[in-house]
C-alpha cells in the first residue's frame, strides 16, 4: 500500500467514525485522539477495529494497531491521521501477507 | 437475510461437534476448530486446526472466516480442557496449560469475533463456565479458578460490547458424559450430581436450549449473565 492509500483509508475510517467531521476537514495534521482530538476513547477503539478490519478484508494485510509497541511508546501512535498512517505503513511493512 | 454465520470453538467432538451440527440442520454456516482434524463434512461447515491460545493463528481464521463468510453473528466460545488434581499435586505446567486454552483461547476469540460484530453493530458471543466455580469443588482448582476468570471476563466484555449491540453471556454446564468426565472415579461424579438440585447428568440438549436462549432475538436485554445448569446457583 503506498503512503497515500494508508492516509485515505485513516481518513475515510475517521470519517466514519465521527461523521460530524467532513472528509474534507480531516487531513494530515487533524488531531484523533488527546488534546483537541476529534475522537473519544470509544470512537477510538471503533477507529482502530475499523482500520484493522479494512486492512484486512480489502488489502489483505494483517496488523495489530494494539501491540504492546503501541501502548509502550512514549508518543502515542493515534495523536494524528499522519502518526497513525506511519506507524501503519510500518506495520504494514513487517506483516506477512495473508494467505 | 442471509443465513446466520456461527464460529464455534472446540467442534471435533463432545458439545462442539454437536452444537455445530445443530446451527448445520438449521441452515447456519459454521465456522469450527480445534487441534486436530475434523472428519465433519458439510458443505457450510468449515474448520480450521489450531491451538486457540495461538494469537496469530486465531487471527488468522477469523480473518478468513469473515472473507469467506462476510460476517459472524455467533460465537460460543466451547474450547475446553480440565485436569483434575489435588493443589498439591499439580504442576504449574498444568495449570498454565488449562489457563492457555479456557482463558487466553476465549479471550482472543471474542476479541477476534468482537471486532467483526462492532462494524457489524450486532453480534451474540457465549462463553464456557462451569458449575465447578459456585460450588469450589475439590480436585479441580485450576479449571474452576480459570472458568471464574471466563465468568469475569464475560462481565466487563458484557459493558464493553453493549454499545456495539453485541451481547456476551455464558452457560455454566453440569458435568456431561463427555471426555471430561470420563476419567473420573464413578463414586466422585455421584458426589458431585448430588450438590444440583437436579442430581442427574446433564445433557448437550440441556446446553443447546441456554444457548438459544442467548442466541434468540428476544434476548437482545440479556448480558453479562451466567446460567448454571442443574439447579446449582
Amino acid at each position: 500500500m503506498t503512503p497515500q492509500a494508508i492516509e485515505s483509508l485513516v481518513v475515510e475510517s475517521a470519517h466514519l467514525i465521527a461523521p460530524q467531521h467532513a472528509r474534507g476537514s480531516i487531513r494530515a495534521e487533524t488531531s484523533l485522539f488527546g488534546k483537541d482530538g476529534i475522537l473519544d476513547s470509544m470512537a477510538l477503539v471503533q477507529l482502530v477495529v475499523e482500520i484493522e478490519q479494512r486492512l484486512q478484508t480489502e488489502h489483505r494485510v494483517d496488523v495489530s494497531l494494539t501491540d504492546e509497541r503501541a501502548m509502550s511508546r512514549a508518543k502515542s501512535p493515534f495523536r494524528t491521521v499522519a502518526t497513525l498512517s506511519a506507524y501503519i505503513a510500518a506495520l504494514a511493512g513487517e506483516a506477512k501477507p495473508l494467505g | 437475510m442471509a443465513s446466520p454465520v456461527a464460529v464455534i470453538t472446540g467442534t471435533r467432538k463432545g458439545i462442539g461437534r454437536h452444537l455445530a451440527e445443530n446451527f448445520l440442520a438449521r441452515g447456519w454456516s459454521v465456522a469450527g476448530c480445534s487441534r486436530d482434524a475434523s472428519d465433519l463434512q458439510h458443505p457450510s461447515y468449515a474448520h480450521y486446526q489450531l491451538d486457540v491460545a495461538d494469537e496469530a493463528a486465531v487471527r488468522r481464521m477469523v480473518s478468513d472466516v469473515t472473507r469467506r463468510f462476510e460476517r459472524v453473528d455467533v460465537l460460543v466460545n466451547n474450547a475446553g480442557i480440565a485436569a483434575m488434581n489435588h493443589v498439591l499435586l499439580t504442576p504449574g505446567s498444568s495449570v498454565e496449560r488449562i489457563f492457555s486454552t479456557n482463558v487466553l483461547g476465549t479471550f482472543l476469540f471474542a476479541r477476534e469475533c468482537a471486532k467483526v460484530m462492532v462494524r457489524q453493530k450486532s453480534g451474540r458471543i457465549v462463553n464456557f463456565a462451569t458449575v465447578a466455580t459456585p460450588l469450589n469443588l475439590e480436585g479441580e482448582a485450576a479449571y474452576a479458578a480459570s472458568k471464574a476468570a471466563v465468568e469475569s471476563f464475560t462481565r466487563v466484555m458484557a459493558r464493553e460490547l453493549a454499545p456495539f449491540g453485541i451481547t456476551v453471556n455464558a452457560v455454566g454446564p453440569t458435568p456431561v458424559e463427555t471426555d471430561l468426565v470420563r476419567n473420573v472415579p464413578a463414586e466422585k461424579m455421584e458426589r458431585l450430581l448430588r450438590m444440583q438440585a437436579i442430581q442427574r447428568y446433564g445433557t448437550f440438549e440441556d446446553i443447546v436450549n441456554v444457548v438459544d436462549f442467548f442466541l434468540r432475538e428476544e434476548s437482545a436485554f440479556v448480558t453479562g449473565q451466567v446460567i448454571y445448569l442443574g439447579g446449582v446457583c
